[in-house]
């Protein structure tokens, strides 16, 4: 290939090729059916001729004289006996033999007709610009007036409709056409009518659609293998291409011999039959040749389609090498920039270094190392091949390393393994958005699983579940320094979505902190210096906020966490305790709002509304202000520092959590029962006709509405009880209070009741006639019938209710899938109509043309991962700023 | 044909519709004028189909290669400009 010259190509023009190209194009005529004679060797004018290909190291093509791998081969040619339809074009065929004439070959349509298509089809082959019509549009059109056309407009005969029996039968009043007679007739279509039917005559003519040659494809793309056996075994192509040239070579010998008509035509549609499976083995109407085997042969189409084609397999589907994958599983020490990576991935994957006299004692050591190791336990970074500055690959062993060691020097190229600190992309499918693939820093460890740190998965949509992801390994300087500085896991803390960080704490992280931090926890200096050795904080301790404690001077947890905040943050806020229901002098009575007053927390506990993805303010902040190097270290140190409290604290839920008091589920029932006697009351009303339309409703609409109201209001009370006997000392409800994990409404309905079922947004009301199950009566409109569930999880469900409470959660099931699926190729459509555009220099948006998409960059130039959710100013904390909070 | 006191640039109902954006047709001199400081050409313009109803509501009568201004209003920004090229199809 190296001798190719590169040209540039000013144009490509796409037609059907005549006999005459497909002679030009060849390199031998084929006129044996065998391969090879018994020396192995390519028989001359048979289907592997040296003159379209070797296939065979050694031999010399006979057309190139190039070797083996370096020729791409040459095509061939088969003169067929009579000619054949294209199977692939009998439907255009049929097309025009109903627009034409038969004997004259004319359009049929008047010439003024003629004119105006040809026009606008030559009009827009003039024009550069691509439009939204096609010629293939136009001519269709033209086509099918010509179709309509009860006669001749030229000399007025009348005209006789042909059929397509598929795939290549004509027939013409019953009677069949042959090949030949198809072909003669659309020689016979005049130039000048060729433009309207969506042909060019300068490049094509309509008979080619009939083959009288038929076009060889090369040798090297129909490779033949040999078997262990030493039997050779031929490839599909050349099976079917052999049964074409047997079948041809009768039917010209049975013809020349003046054979019975029967039989040529016989022999005739055994030829068709051969070509049209040697190029689509899946035509409609016709059995697929077969293997000896049974197998079905794979030919031209076969080759190109669907997922296993050609286009979708190799040439959208590319695989890579310096690659991995296996499960993942979490490890809160690691940092967000770095993914544990096992030994046993390590030492395959590699690194190519390029030797200088800076690296070159180290590289050495490596060898060394790895073969004679001092520290066996130690993970060293071996080296598996090395290439020598004439470009040969050597490969390190037990008996060459001293060789090889001692003659490295700068200017080879070494592929060393994976080490600590190397740049590698980390991704999980499906890779929806930039955030599915994102680049750490290796951290080589035991095991077999890579580890992330907790904080990323919810970018990468990943649990622990069995997970696996992959890794790939850059392999340039210049890949490597692209993945640091644009793909790091630290460039990803904010989101362009919506200005505002996603990856922050979660789950543990947020219930340690607020363990650590709330109310009056203090730790005595054990504790306080055991915490803080997690952050690897250096420097004095600060001044213990309970000195006269018991035991000891105490440290309160918010101290310990004001070690990670920077020194000029002020900020004041509701935590996420914040009880919406009281007034702010009641909360912060409560300590339930946060103030932080030049990097001192002086109240309030750090929970979901400090540290979490999109809600979190300390979080916002610091990666805002601070960049993303801090915004790193904070979030690192965060997840170390709850784990440390956590370790101090404990935390744990099951389900006593969820217990409250008799005498609450007393009154939920009673609230219950009430709530159902005013749903009787409402449908009493309704049956007896006395019931009022709200305006806009009929009167079933009103009364439903009117009872998912009373229901949906005795579930809020019966939620509303329930938690009055869910305290802080709960730790399902700090989880759910502090933003970690679940909600008051999930307690609520496993400690009170679950509440009513919706379908379609609407109470139960499908099964049978007039009822939803045969418990009840027909047409009972009350809240049991028609899916209120008064049970809670932790009591258990009634057999009616259960089945409502499956109702409800199969349509959820069926939702996801669908919506899953739908906005999966909604949003593909628009990332393929989108993904070229640039943002140039000047803050244009252009897309490849260069044509301007947007004048300004988002109409504001603002790059939204660097903006306070989408505002360019966070006008509210520069006035505070300005005016010191007054 | 006049409706509210905003209807100016002609009193033609279409540009009542607080979403249907304002639309100037540049003159040949002022053309130059607005786009050379883009430093963009007028084939590198968006275009606008001579067909389209907002040309057609214009006080002057619009042709091929024309530019015409658009001041849209913008959600990021309050207030946006456009050019867009005309074209016949």
């Amino acid at each position: 290939m190296r001798e190719m010259i590169p040209k540039k190509i000013s144009k490509i023009d796409f037609a059907l090729m005549g006999p005459k190209e497909v002679r030009k194009l060849s390199a031998t005529k084929v006129i044996t059916a065998d391969t090879y004679d018994d020396d192995g060797f390519p028989i001359p004018m048979g289907l592997m001729d040296l003159h379209m290909g070797v296939i065979e190291p050694g031999l010399r093509c006979k057309t190139s004289g190039r070797k083996m791998d370096e020729d791409p081969g040459h095509f061939g040619h088969i003169d067929l006996a009579m000619p054949v339809i294209h199977s692939g074009y009998s439907k255009t065929i049929k097309d025009i033999l109903n627009a034409t004439h038969p004997s004259s070959g004319r359009l049929m349509l008047t010439q003024d007709r003629i004119d105006h298509y040809t026009k606008q089809i030559k009009a827009l082959m003039d024009s550069d610009a691509g439009t939204t019509v096609s010629i293939g549009g136009i001519a269709k059109r033209a086509i099918r007036e010509a179709t309509k056309s009860k006669s001749c407009p030229h000399c007025g005969e009348p005209k006789i409709k042909v059929t397509l029996d598929k795939p290549t039968t004509f027939r013409e009043e019953g009677r069949k056409l042959t090949p030949k007679e198809v072909r003669s007739r659309l020689e016979k279509v005049p130039n000048s009518d060729l433009l309207c039917l969506g042909f060019n005559p300068e490049v094509t003519r309509p008979e080619y659609m009939v083959l009288t040659v038929l076009s060889v494809p090369p040798v090297p793309m129909r490779p033949s293998i040999t078997l262990e056996s030493g039997e050779r075994s031929e490839d599909d192509l050349t099976h079917k291409l052999v049964d074409v040239l047997r079948i041809n070579q009768r039917l010209r010998e049975n013809r020349d011999a003046g054979a019975p008509q029967l039989i040529v035509e016989d022999l005739w549609e055994l030829l068709q039959y051969h070509i049209t499976t040697y190029f689509d083995n899946q035509t409609a109407g016709i059995p697929t040749a077969r293997h000896r085997s049974g197998r079905p042969l794979k030919t031209i189409v076969q080759r190109l389609k669907g997922k296993e084609g050609r286009f979708r397999s190799n040439l959208s589907g590319k695989r890579v090498n310096f690659s991995a994958r296996t499960v993942i599983t979490p490890d809160p020490y690691l940092s967000i920039n770095q993914v544990g990576v096992p030994e046993l991935a390590a030492r395959e994957l590699t690194v190519p270094v390029r030797i200088n006299i800076h690296n070159l004692a180290f590289m050495r050591d490596l060898i060394k190392e790895n073969f004679v190791p001092t520290d066996p336990e130690k993970y060293i970074p071996g080296i598996n091949y090395m290439i020598r500055p004439d470009g040969r690959r050597v490969k390190l062993t037990d008996e060459n390393w001293e060789f090889n060691h001692d003659r490295l020097e700068p200017g080879f190229i070494v592929e060393r393994h994976l080490m600590d600190g190397d740049i590698v992309l980390f991704n999980r499918q499906p890779s929806l958005h930039r955030m599915s693939m994102m680049a750490h820093e290796v951290r080589i460890m035991k095991g077999k699983t890579f580890r992330i740190n907790l904080c990323v998965c919810p970018p990468y949509n990943a649990d622990f579940d069995g997970d696996e992801m992959n890794l790939h390994v850059v392999q340039s300087e210049e890949a490597r320094a692209e993945a640091r500085i644009l793909m790091r896991v630290q460039e990803h803390i904010r989101s362009p979505r919506f200005g505002g960080a996603v990856i922050g704490a979660i789950h543990d992280h947020i219930t340690g902190m607020f363990l650590l931090t709330h109310g009056t926890a203090s730790y005595d200096i054990d504790q306080t210096v055991r915490i803080l050795s997690r952050v690897s904080y250096k420097g004095d301790l600060p001044k213990p906020d309970y000195p006269k404690a018991e035991g000891g001077p105490r440290w309160s947890g918010r101290q310990i966490f004001s070690v990670l905040l920077p020194d000029d943050m002020n900020l004041k806020y509701n935590a996420s305790v914040y009880f919406a229901d009281r007034t702010p002098e009641e909360n912060e009575e409560l300590d339930m709002v946060v103030e932080i007053v030049n990097g001192n927390m002086i109240r309030g506990p750090v929970d979901g509304n400090s540290i979490s993805a999109f809600k979190g303010r300390i979080l916002e902040e610091i990666s805002r202000l601070q960049g993303s190097n801090a915004a790193r270290d904070f979030i690192d140190k965060v997840t170390r520092l709850a784990v440390g409290a956590l370790m101090e604290t404990g935390c744990t839920t099951g389900i006593d959590d969820a217990d409250v008091p008799q005498d609450a589920l007393d009154q939920i029932t009673e609230a219950q029962i009430s709530a159902v006697k005013e749903v009787d009351k409402l449908v009493n009303a309704y049956n007896k006709g006395k019931f009022k339309p709200r305006p806009g409703r009929s009167v079933e609409e009103t009364l439903e509405v009117e009872i998912m109201g009373v229901l949906g209001r005795v579930r809020d009370k019966s939620g509303e009880i329930a938690g009055w006997h869910l305290g802080m000392d709960n730790f399902a409800v700090i989880m759910a209070r502090s933003g970690a994990r679940g909600s008051m409404l999930n307690l609520s309905q496993m400690a009170g009741s679950i509440g009513q079922q919706a379908v379609r947004g609407e109470r139960i009301s499908r099964g049978y006639e007039r009822r939803t199950l045969s418990h009840f009566n027909k047409g009972d409109l009350g809240a049991d019938a028609k899916g209120f569930v008064r049970s809670s999880y932790k009591s258990g469900l009634t057999p009616t209710e259960y089945f409502f409470h499956s109702m409800g959660g199969r349509e959820g099931l069926v939702d996801t899938a669908v919506r899953t699926s739908r906005s999966g190729y909604m949003q593909r459509r628009l990332v393929n109509a989108l993904e070229d555009l640039r943002v140039k220099y000047d803050y244009t948006v252009r897309n490849t043309a260069n044509t301007v998409v947007q004048f300004q960059y988002g109409e504001d130039s603002v790059d939204p991962t660097k903006s306070k959710f989408g505002k360019a100013i966070d006008v509210d904390s520069l006035i505070d700023e300005v005016t010191g909070g007054k | 044909m006049i409706f509210g006191k905003d209807a100016k640039m002609n009193d033609n109902i279409l540009w009542l519709n607080k979403l249907v954006p304002k639309h100037i047709l540049l003159k040949e001199s002022e053309i130059d004028e607005k786009l050379n400081p883009l430093n963009i050409t007028r084939d590198q313009l968006p275009k606008i189909l001579l067909k389209d109803p907002a040309l057609k509501a214009l006080d002057e009568e619009a042709k091929p290669n024309d530019v015409v201004e658009v001041h849209r209003f913008s959600e990021s920004a309050g207030s946006n400009l456009a050019y867009r090229l005309v074209v016949e199809e």
